[in-house]
């Protein structure tokens, strides 16, 4: 037990928790591979054999493969020693489905074979065979287990290039949070169907305002709580708008995942659909991938903490 | 087949080729490891586990069975084999990144053990082309899919920056003591003279392919009539045939040489205990002992290459002046009978010994003896009597026989030697000139003790044919026997390639594979060799490290990884680079250079096309091919540079 707890502690100071890192020798570690000491021992029984044998070929072999082992060792160093990982804005996701994670990285040099694993249970693997210099922006999968708002753990980036022999690692703790909604699965929900407008408009967007867009889209409510000038911006829609609500008389999350599922389904047909929650929190119904990231963000925070 | 495994592949096919003419394969290798590498192209066979472990215990048990009753198996060649033949099996079930590593390393000893046990260039290069597979297939195994093109130039970059370190390692590093002594096998030698002197023995060994042993010296090399190189000297003789006798003695304290050294021997595997030597000098290596009869004693036949040394020799005893002993006049009577009452007869005329020589020469020169290698085989009774006056028909050894029987006969103390006569002095391009002694310079010789001169040499094959002392074998010989002797050699444009050849593998025997600790002292400075030896032995290393790695990111940092494509584009780019400033930050191609045909409108059209070609063959519904692309790029390189280099006003 108490070494569980030196393990994690160790664990902790050993990842970097910033929005940016910057790979150096003071948050890279480097140790020789299995396969390292395999090749350690084969260079010492092929140095033994010549000298013993009197014959300098194996000798000659053992050398190269020191050597070799040598300069792998500052090679995989330099494979992650001066690149650059920062995080990017995040989009919400469901729980058990793979999404990805997106960060920058900045290189000057060409840098090949880079593994990336994120440490909690269940999160993906990305095996990168090279990196162009520049900047790139990278998707890393990841798994969220469970609802809520969260960070997805400690990042670990390891190589072992050129030869294998050596293993350079680090372990970097994006702080970006990640809105993690409900598992989807198909179940009742409470539903009911509005009609259009009469304009047959749907609020959309609030985008700043331009004088070209004339007074008549001015949001004026917007302006006159001193939040600035906004245009109102309607999209047409075709069918009767949806209201979704968790089925009662069922355990809440497993409401939830009923409800993210049906709300997937419909905006994946294009129909306008709003949340209603119990405790009177509801998004107008509406359609889009932006309406879906706040339906996502309310349903991983939901009930909201006191 | 990725990459990596077809380098692997490549690596034990051509390890197997040069094990195979090298002649150290066993069957169940020799027939296994190509099996091997037939069957891996059949993947789906490698995945049935039953049927891989029932080829590997198919394959131990003919090497456990065969292995033992090969007559020149040694430990070191059984287990070379065994490991071989471990290294195709293991490639048969690398499916894995992991299981392809572990191959490689199987490999990798594979390749040391055949390097312990052929040491020429040729092989040495084969080896070293194997290695360097190996580090290609670790390369790509990490890398991924890359071009073989780039994946040999990393590698070629990755061992080259590499090689000073293995230089230093090899010149600098203290050598590790021979910790035990491995129990050698019946000997691999190829080549070597036989124990015995019997009639038709060096016949056959003259028609033998190969060499036999190469001599540096430190001045000018003796004249063609002097170079006698002894090896076996035979002091019994039982009317048939001549053998070594007695063991000869050795001196209680070895003698050091004195000065530099006058030879340089570099001599092939051979059976024989006994080192080939000019007979003048003390030898370097003091596991080299010289015996009371004039031989070189080594104790062991030789399973590789051995280089040794002769030093001067100081005023000790020379064994020309060992007084004979009842063993040098041993004759059993009535053996020859002829020969023993014509040597009586030459008896009664003098007793003295060099008149003796001088009457038997005579004798010789008079009666027309012919020189050939294939006299036929002599009678059981009395052969040197049927050989001297019936049918004058023989080779060297007839000869040295013969008349080492007549002096022992007259009363004269003599004994036949064994060794190499003559040599052919190439000149490389490459490295000092040396002595090349083939099989085919083996000769016999007579030594004669007379009391004024000690033991001394006399030939009388030069007598009866001077050619074959003076020029060579072949100029005394007919010409059936001539065509026979040169039969299978190459042509005389080949012969030049292959003398150079033998002068670059002289040299590297002499510098690399012979380098050994002794070597080391007398290369290395004195203050060298002190107690600082290993610090700045580490320190070079260290020097030597830092160097290449700093060549390999430098030669990384104007390496352009892109795709060929990409490459084209920007060698375009560059040609641009001088008429336009530079791209700006998320700028597309087409902005770059529709604003470089804004301030070049000569060039819109040029640049027009560019455009349009390197978008079709990435975006194309019908992609343009590369190779059109490639020469469309070149021509618009060219309208670029010729822009760029116009006369301005």
């Amino acid at each position: 037990m108490r070494f569980a707890e030196w393990w994690q502690g160790l664990q902790r100071r050993l990842s970097r928790r910033s929005p940016n890192l910057q790979l150096s020798h003071r948050n890279l570690y480097i140790f020789l591979s299995r396969f390292g000491v395999l090749w350690l021992i084969t260079a010492a029984a092929l140095y033994l054999l010549g000298s013993q044998a009197k014959s300098n070929t194996p000798v000659l072999l053992a050398f190269l493969m020191l050597s070799l082992l040598g300069l792998s060792l500052f090679l995989t160093h330099l494979n992650l020693q001066g690149l650059e990982l920062e995080v990017q804005s995040q989009q919400a996701c469901c729980a058990g489905e793979l999404h990805s994670y997106w960060i920058q990285v900045r290189s000057s040099t060409w840098r090949p074979a880079l593994q990336w694993r994120w440490l909690s249970p269940g999160a993906g693997t990305k095996q990168l065979h090279h990196i162009e210099p520049g900047s790139h922006r990278l998707s890393l999968p990841w798994c969220g287990q469970r609802r809520g708002v969260q960070t997805p753990g400690r990042l670990l980036l390891c190589t072992t290039a050129p030869l294998g022999l050596f293993r350079c690692w680090t372990y970097w703790e994006p702080p970006e949070q990640l809105w993690v909604a409900p598992h989807r699965r198909p179940g009742p929900v409470q539903e009911h169907t509005i009609a259009n407008a009469p304009d047959g408009d749907l609020l959309d967007t609030l985008q700043p305002w331009r004088p070209e867009q004339g007074w008549q889209r001015v949001d004026w409510k917007a302006q006159a709580r001193g939040r600035g000038w906004f245009s109102k911006n309607f999209t047409a829609t075709k069918e009767n708008a949806l209201w979704l609500a968790p089925a009662a008389h069922r355990p809440l999350e497993e409401a939830l995942e009923h409800l993210c599922d049906r709300l997937w389904r419909e905006l994946q047909r294009g129909r306008p659909t709003g949340l209603v929650l119990a405790d009177g929190t509801a998004l107008a119904p509406d359609t889009g991938n932006a309406h879906w990231q706040r339906c996502l963000k309310v349903l991983a925070e939901w009930p909201p903490c006191p | 087949m990725p990459l990596n495994l077809r380098l692997l592949k490549l690596a034990q096919a051509l390890l197997w080729g040069q094990l195979l003419i090298s002649g150290q394969l066993q069957p169940v290798a020799a027939l296994g490891i190509p099996m091997f590498l037939a069957l891996s192209l059949r993947p789906n066979w490698m995945q049935a586990r039953r049927r891989l472990l029932a080829l590997t215990l198919l394959v131990l048990a003919a090497w456990t069975v065969t292995a033992p009753l090969l007559e020149r198996s040694s430990w070191q060649l059984s287990l070379g084999n065994l490991v071989w033949l471990m290294g195709g099996l293991k490639l048969l079930e690398s499916y894995t990144p992991a299981s392809r590593r572990r191959a490689c390393l199987v490999l990798l000893i594979g390749i040391g053990l055949a390097g312990s046990l052929s040491h020429t260039l040729a092989a040495s290069l084969v080896q070293g082309a194997c290695a360097l597979c190996c580090v290609g297939s670790l390369l790509d195994l990490e890398a991924g899919p890359q071009p073989l093109k780039g994946l040999l130039r990393r590698c070629l970059v990755l061992v080259g920056v590499m090689l000073p370190v293995v230089v230093a390692a090899f010149l600098l590093l203290p050598r590790l003591p021979v910790l035990w002594s491995l129990p050698g096998g019946a000997g691999l030698g190829q080549s070597g003279l036989s124990a015995e002197l019997r009639p038709g023995d060096i016949a056959q060994l003259v028609l033998q392919k190969g060499m036999a042993a190469r001599v540096q010296f430190s001045g000018a090399p003796p004249p063609p009539q002097e170079r006698y190189w002894r090896v076996l000297v035979h002091r019994h003789f039982d009317g048939e045939v001549w053998r070594q006798g007695p063991p000869p003695a050795f001196a209680s304290t070895q003698p050091s040489p004195m000065g530099p050294m006058r030879e340089r021997w570099l001599v092939e595997p051979t059976r024989l205990r006994w080192r080939p030597w000019s007979g003048e000098g003390l030898p370097t290596d003091p596991a080299l002992k010289l015996s009371s009869t004039g031989g070189l004693w080594a104790g062991t036949s030789l399973n590789e290459t051995q280089l040794y040394g002769l030093g001067a020799s100081g005023d000790g005893i020379s064994w020309r002046s060992q007084t004979p002993t009842a063993w040098d006049l041993q004759l059993p009577q009535g053996s020859n009978p002829k020969l023993e009452a014509l040597a009586q007869r030459w008896r009664a005329q003098s007793d003295d010994p060099a008149a003796l020589v001088a009457l038997a020469q005579r004798w010789y020169v008079s009666q027309g003896f012919r020189y050939s290698l294939e006299p036929g085989q002599l009678p059981g009774t009395a052969p040197l009597d049927a050989f001297l006056f019936e049918r004058r028909l023989g080779f060297c050894e007839h000869f040295a026989a013969s008349f080492s029987a007549f002096m022992r006969a007259a009363g004269v103390p003599a004994r036949v030697v064994v060794g190499y006569q003559g040599g052919s002095w190439e000149t490389p391009l490459a490295g000092a000139p040396y002595l090349l002694l083939e099989q085919s310079n083996a000769h016999a010789w007579s030594e004669v003790w007379l009391p004024e001169r000690g033991w001394v040499t006399v030939d009388p094959t030069g007598w009866v044919v001077p050619e074959r002392v003076r020029l060579s074998l072949a100029a005394s010989l007919n010409v059936r026997e001539r065509q026979r002797l040169s039969a299978g050699a190459p042509p005389r444009w080949l012969q030049g390639i292959a003398g150079q050849w033998q002068g670059l593998d002289t040299r590297w025997q002499l510098w690399v594979m012979q380098f050994d600790s002794i070597q080391q002292r007398q290369l290395l400075p004195s203050w060298l060799m002190g107690d600082w030896q290993g610090v700045i032995a580490l320190l070079s290393l260290a020097l030597c490290l830092g160097g290449g790695l700093a060549l390999m990111l430098w030669l990384e940092r104007y390496r352009d990884n892109t795709d060929p494509a990409r490459q084209a584009l920007n060698r375009c780019l560059r040609e641009l680079k001088a008429l336009s400033p530079e791209p700006r930050p998320g700028e597309s191609l087409q902005q770059i250079l529709r604003r470089a045909g804004l301030q070049h409108p000569p060039l819109e059209a040029t640049l027009d096309e560019l455009l349009n070609l390197y978008n079709q063959y990435r975006f194309g519904s019908q992609p343009l091919p590369w190779s059109h692309l490639r020469i469309e790029l070149r021509a618009l390189r060219r309208r670029l540079r010729a822009f760029g280099r116009r006369p301005t006003a």
